[in-house]
């Protein structure tokens, strides 16, 4: 699953570290959805949406194939 | 409100400095009651074997404190893994399920090992390879431990 995460983040200026305080789970997993070698749990993708105020499927985009 | 997620690398997993990561964690994931199995169970094996006369219920006493021990301890990591998130959470499951299948395909298998001669052919029952103590509750905890450890890293290489 593709996503805008890094962008996202990046526009707030906000590090890994802070995304994943805001989010309430550890660096290491933002770091991993961002790289797309993890794809995050319903509730966690409705969070960064609320997060950056827009929805879900503005943040992540299913493969086509 | 504290809002981080337990980690793994807090309960010595995914770091090589074992001495800081224990040091540091004894009061986390249940570590504190791995300590009393390991500080009960051989004195007590000890104990059991050289007080045949003591009364039963000391005797038992004895002996069920490291299995109770073993309890609290496996409850301390479900708490710890139940405050992971999500990604933490599924990699230390995965973890923890191999090294427990690891320790019981190493614990039905051995015996048959032993059985075939195999320690004996291979010279190898000078180190005692042939009586391993599966039947012990700190070697059973420290075997699932390692075990699992191997797990964390092979399923954590991935998301690294």
């Amino acid at each position: 699953m593709k996503n805008k995460l890094r962008e996202l983040r990046a526009a707030k200026e906000w590090s890994q570290a802070d995304l994943a305080d805001k989010l309430g789970v550890s660096r290491q997993t933002i770091n991993a959805i961002e790289t797309e070698k993890y794809d995050p749990s319903l509730p966690l993708a409705f969070k960064v949406a609320r997060l950056f105020k827009t929805s879900i499927e503005e943040i992540f985009e299913l493969d086509k194939d | 409100m504290n809002n981080k997620p337990n980690l793994p690398e807090e309960i010595g997993f995914g770091k090589l400095n074992l001495w800081g990561s224990w040091r540091g964690s004894l009061n986390k994931g249940g570590a504190a009651w791995m300590f009393v199995v390991y500080l009960t169970d051989i004195p007590g094996g000890w104990l059991l074997q050289h007080h045949p006369g003591w009364p039963l219920a000391l005797r038992l006493l004895i002996a069920l404190t490291p299995l109770a021990a073993s309890l609290l301890y496996v409850r301390g990591i479900a708490l710890w893994i139940r405050g992971m998130d999500e990604l933490h959470r599924r990699v230390t499951l995965g973890a923890f399920l191999f090294g427990t299948t690891l320790y019981l395909v190493f614990n039905a298998g051995w015996p048959l090992l032993v059985r075939s001669g195999v320690f004996s052919a291979l010279n190898l029952t000078r180190w005692h390879l042939d009586q391993m103590p599966f039947f012990n509750c700190t070697f059973t905890v420290c075997l699932t431990y390692l075990f699992s450890g191997l797990g964390y890293a092979f399923f954590n290489r991935r998301y690294k």
